[in-house]
C-alpha cells in the first residue's frame, strides 16, 4: 500500500512537470541514437551526457540517464535488424533471427516486434524494480558490518568469475581495481597511502575518472577498428506493430523472457547478452515453431528483446539498494548519482525517497515513451548509421574529455582518466577485462572498511564471518563461485570433456551495453 | 590466442609489475595486520602489490602457454578485430593526440586546440575516399563548429569555464 502511494505521488510529480516529461524523451531519443550506431554504447552515453545534467535536479538528470539507458537497449536492435550488426552488445542475440526477417522481407515486422517486446520486458522489469527493491532496502538496513563485507566480496567474487576471460585475468583485474580505491588517505586512521606528498592524491581517485577511463576511452578505441555500416530505411513503415491476437500469442514468451533478463540484470557483470541468450534458448525450447528459429522466427527477436530491456530493470536493483551495480551502465549511473549528492545503498529510500520514488516512475515513463520515440523515429536512426566514423569519433574524444574535466573543473582527473584509459586500451588488448576494475574501485572502500569494522566488533576474530548466518551463506557462495568453475573445468578433463577455448576479443566485451 | 594479444597481456603485465614493486615500498612502511588480528592501513596495499604481481606473472604464464597451444595445432586466429599495424599505428597515434589535446589544453585556448585536435583525428580515420581537399574542409568545418559549440554550451549554459 505504501508502494503505491509513494507511486502515485511521484507519477503525479512527473506527469505534472514537462520539463521531466521532455528530459526524459530526450533520454530516450539519445539512447536510440547511441544504441542504434554500433560501436557507441549506453555506457558512453551515460557518461557524455552526465555534465548536460549539471543544472538539473537529481531526479529529473538521474531520470534522463536512466531513459537513455532503456532507449539505448531498444535501438540496439535498429542495426542487428537490418544489417546483422548489433547496436549494443545486449542485441547480438536479435540478429539470430531479426536480420534472416529482414532478408525474407519482414524487416518492419520485426522492428514491430522488437520494440514491443522492449516494451513489456521494460514494464515487466519495472514491477520488479518497485516490489524488490524497496524490501531489499529494507533488509539490507538490518545488516551488519560482516555482512555488508560479504555482500562486497560476493560482488567482487561474481565479477571477477563471470567476466568472458580467464579466472586469473578476472581476480588481477578486481585486485588492480581494489589497489585504484586505495589511493587517498585511509578511512578510518586518516594516513595517507600512495599519496607521494601530493595534494590531489590524498583526495583519491574519483570514480567518475576512473569509470570514463576505464570504460569509455577503451570502448572509443575499440570503434575506430571497427567498420563503416550503412543500411537503407524500409520505404514503408506499414504493418510494423502485431496484431492483438499475434500480441497475446507471444504474450508468454515477453514475460518468461523478461523475468529472465530482471534476474540475470541482478547479477552483477552477466548483463543483457547472457540474458538474451537464455532467453532465446528457452523460447526456442517452448516454441511450436523451434524449427524456424535462426530462419526469421519472430518468437526469437521478441525473446531477446524482452530479456535485454528486462536487465535494465534488474540491474537497477542492486545498484538502488546495495550499491552495487549490476552492469556498466549502472555503474555510470552510481557515478552519476553520487555526483547529484545521492548515496546509492540501503539508506537511499530513507534519506531521498522523494527523489527515488521520482525515478522509479521514471523508468516507467521511458520504457513507454521507447514505442513511441521508436516508431516515430524509426527512419531517423537508420539515418543515424551514416554518420562517418571519422567524425563522430574525435568528437567522442573530445566530450569524454571535457566531461571528466566538467566534474570538478580538475585538470588533475583529466590527467587520470587519459591515464587509465590508456591502460585500460592496453588490458583490453591483452584479453584483461576492465569491468572488474571498475567494480573495484566502487566497492573497494565499502569491502575494507567494513572488514575492519567488523573484526574492531570481534576482537580481531575472523570467524565472526562464518559464525553469523548471513555473512557465512554469502562468503561460502562467494568461495564456492571462485573455485567452483576451476574444479568443474579439472573434472572435466578428467573424465576426458572438452576444454572450452577462449572466446574471440569481441565476446570478450559483451557484458558492456 | 592472437600475437597482438599476447603482446599486448605482456606490456600489460609488465607495467602492473613495475608499478607494484614501485609502490610496495610506501605500502610495507604502513602498518599491516593488527595485534590481535584486526586490519590496518597498510593491509590492503601489501595485499595489492603481492596478489598484482602474482596473478600477473600468472596471465602471462597462460597466456603463453594458450599462445603456443595455438600454434602447435595450426588455429590461430592471428587478427581478432583489426590488422596488428592498424590497431599499433592508428591506435597509437590517436592515443598520442589524445595525451598531446590534453596537456595543451592548459597553455592553449580550449576552441583552438579542440579544433586542431578533432581536425587530426579525423584526418587520420578518414577513409581514402575522404582524402581529398574536399573532404578535409569538411573535417575541418565540422571540427570548428563542434568545438566553438561545446566551448559555448560548457562555458555559458553549464557554468563551466573551459579556458
Amino acid at each position: 500500500m505504501e508502494i503505491l502511494s509513494n507511486l502515485a505521488v511521484a507519477f503525479g510529480n512527473e506527469l505534472s512537470s514537462p520539463l521531466s516529461l521532455a528530459l526524459i524523451l530526450v533520454g530516450v531519443m539519445v539512447g536510440f541514437t547511441f544504441g542504434a550506431t554500433p560501436g557507441l554504447t549506453a555506457t558512453m552515453g551515460v557518461a557524455l551526457f552526465i555534465p548536460l545534467t549539471f543544472p538539473l535536479p537529481p531526479d529529473m538528470a538521474i531520470s534522463m540517464m536512466i531513459a537513455l539507458y532503456c532507449g539505448s537497449m531498444a535501438g540496439g536492435a535498429i542495426p542487428a535488424i537490418l544489417i546483422n550488426i548489433p547496436g549494443t552488445p545486449s542485441a547480438v542475440v536479435t540478429t539470430i533471427d531479426g536480420y534472416p526477417m529482414t532478408k525474407n522481407g519482414r524487416a518492419v515486422e520485426a522492428y514491430g516486434w522488437a520494440l514491443v517486446a522492449s516494451v513489456v520486458g521494460g514494464i515487466v522489469a519495472w514491477v520488479a524494480l518497485v516490489s524488490l527493491a524497496p524490501a531489499l532496502a529494507r533488509l539490507a538496513l538490518k545488516l551488519g558490518s560482516a555482512e555488508y563485507a560479504a555482500v562486497a566480496f560476493l560482488g567482487l567474487a561474481i565479477i571477477s568469475s563471470v567476466v568472458p576471460a580467464p579466472l586469473v585475468k578476472g581476480v588481477l583485474a578486481t585486485v588492480i581495481g581494489l589497489g585504484l580505491s586505495v589511493v587517498g588517505f585511509d578511512q578510518i586512521t586518516g594516513q595517507g597511502r600512495w599519496t607521494f606528498d601530493s595534494l590531489q592524491l590524498t583526495r583519491g581517485i574519483g570514480i567518475m575518472p576512473a569509470l570514463i577511463g576505464l570504460l569509455v576511452i577503451p570502448e572509443l578505441m575499440m570503434t575506430l577498428f571497427q567498420r563503416e555500416a550503412h543500411a537503407e530505411a524500409p520505404k514503408t513503415v506499414k504493418g510494423m506493430f502485431p496484431t492483438l491476437a499475434g500480441f497475446l500469442g507471444q504474450l508468454v514468451n515477453m514475460i518468461r523472457s523478461s523475468v529472465i533478463g530482471v534476474v540475470t540484470g541482478i547479477i552483477p557483470a552477466l548483463g543483457g547478452s547472457v540474458g538474451a541468450l537464455i532467453a532465446y534458448d528457452q523460447a526456442k525450447r517452448f516454441s511450436k515453431n523451434r524449427d524456424n528459429f535462426g530462419k526469421g522466427e519472430p518468437e526469437g527477436v521478441v525473446a531477446s528483446e524482452s530479456a535485454n530491456n528486462g536487465v535494465t530493470g534488474g540491474a537497477l536493483i542492486p545498484l538502488l539498494t546495495l550499491g552495487i551495480p549490476g552492469d556498466t551502465v549502472t555503474a555510470m549511473l552510481l557515478g552519476g548519482l553520487m555526483i547529484h549528492g545521492l548515496q546509492p545503498g540501503p539508506r537511499l529510500f530513507e534519506t531521498s525517497g522523494d527523489i527515488v520514488w521520482n525515478i522509479l516512475a521514471a523508468v516507467l515513463l521511458a520504457n513507454m515513451a521507447i514505442i513511441i520515440v521508436g516508431a516515430i523515429g524509426f527512419r531517423f536512426f537508420v539515418r543515424v548509421l551514416d554518420v562517418p566514423k571519422h567524425l563522430l569519433a574525435p568528437a567522442l574524444f573530445v566530450l569524454a574529455v571535457v566531461g571528466t574535466y566538467s566534474l570538478s573543473n580538475s585538470w588533475f582527473d583529466v590527467v587520470i582518466m587519459l591515464g587509465l584509459g590508456v591502460f585500460g586500451f592496453l588490458a583490453t588488448l591483452g584479453s584483461i577485462p576492465v569491468y572488474p576494475m571498475v567494480i573495484g574501485v566502487i566497492l573497494g572502500p565499502l569491502l575494507e572498511s567494513e572488514t575492519r569494522r567488523a573484526l574492531v566488533i570481534s576482537g580481531g576474530d575472523w570467524t565472526t564471518f562464518l559464525t553469523r548466518p548471513v555473512s557465512a551463506v554469502l562468503v561460502t557462495v562467494a568461495i564456492a563461485i571462485l573455485i567452483g568453475p576451476t574444479i568443474t573445468k579439472f573434472l572435466r578433463r578428467r573424465s576426458g570433456g572438452a576444454d572450452p577455448e577462449t572466446q574471440p576479443i569481441d565476446s570478450r566485451r559483451e557484458h558492456e551495453d | 590466442m592472437p600475437t597482438l594479444n599476447l603482446v599486448a597481456s605482456i606490456a600489460t603485465s609488465v607495467l602492473l609489475i613495475g608499478l607494484s614493486l614501485f609502490l610496495a615500498g610506501p605500502a610495507f612502511e604502513l602498518p599491516g595486520l593488527g595485534p590481535k588480528g584486526g586490519l590496518q592501513a597498510g593491509t590492503l596495499p601489501q595485499f595489492v602489490v603481492v596478489v598484482v604481481i602474482v596473478l600477473a606473472v600468472l596471465s602471462v604464464i597462460n597466456d603463453v602457454i594458450k599462445w603456443r597451444a595455438d600454434r602447435r595445432w595450426g588455429h590461430m586466429p592471428e587478427q581478432p578485430f583489426a590488422p596488428v599495424r592498424q590497431v599499433v599505428t592508428v591506435g597509437g597515434s590517436v592515443l598520442v593526440l589524445l595525451a598531446a589535446y590534453v596537456f595543451a589544453w592548459g597553455p592553449v585556448p580550449f576552441p583552438l586546440i579542440s579544433f586542431v585536435f578533432f581536425t587530426f583525428v579525423g584526418a587520420i580515420l578518414a577513409p581514402p575516399a575522404e582524402r581529398t581537399p574536399r573532404g578535409y574542409s569538411k573535417i575541418a568545418l565540422t571540427g570548428l563548429l563542434f568545438s566553438i559549440g561545446v566551448w559555448l554550451i560548457f562555458t555559458f549554459v553549464l557554468n563551466v569555464p573551459l579556458r
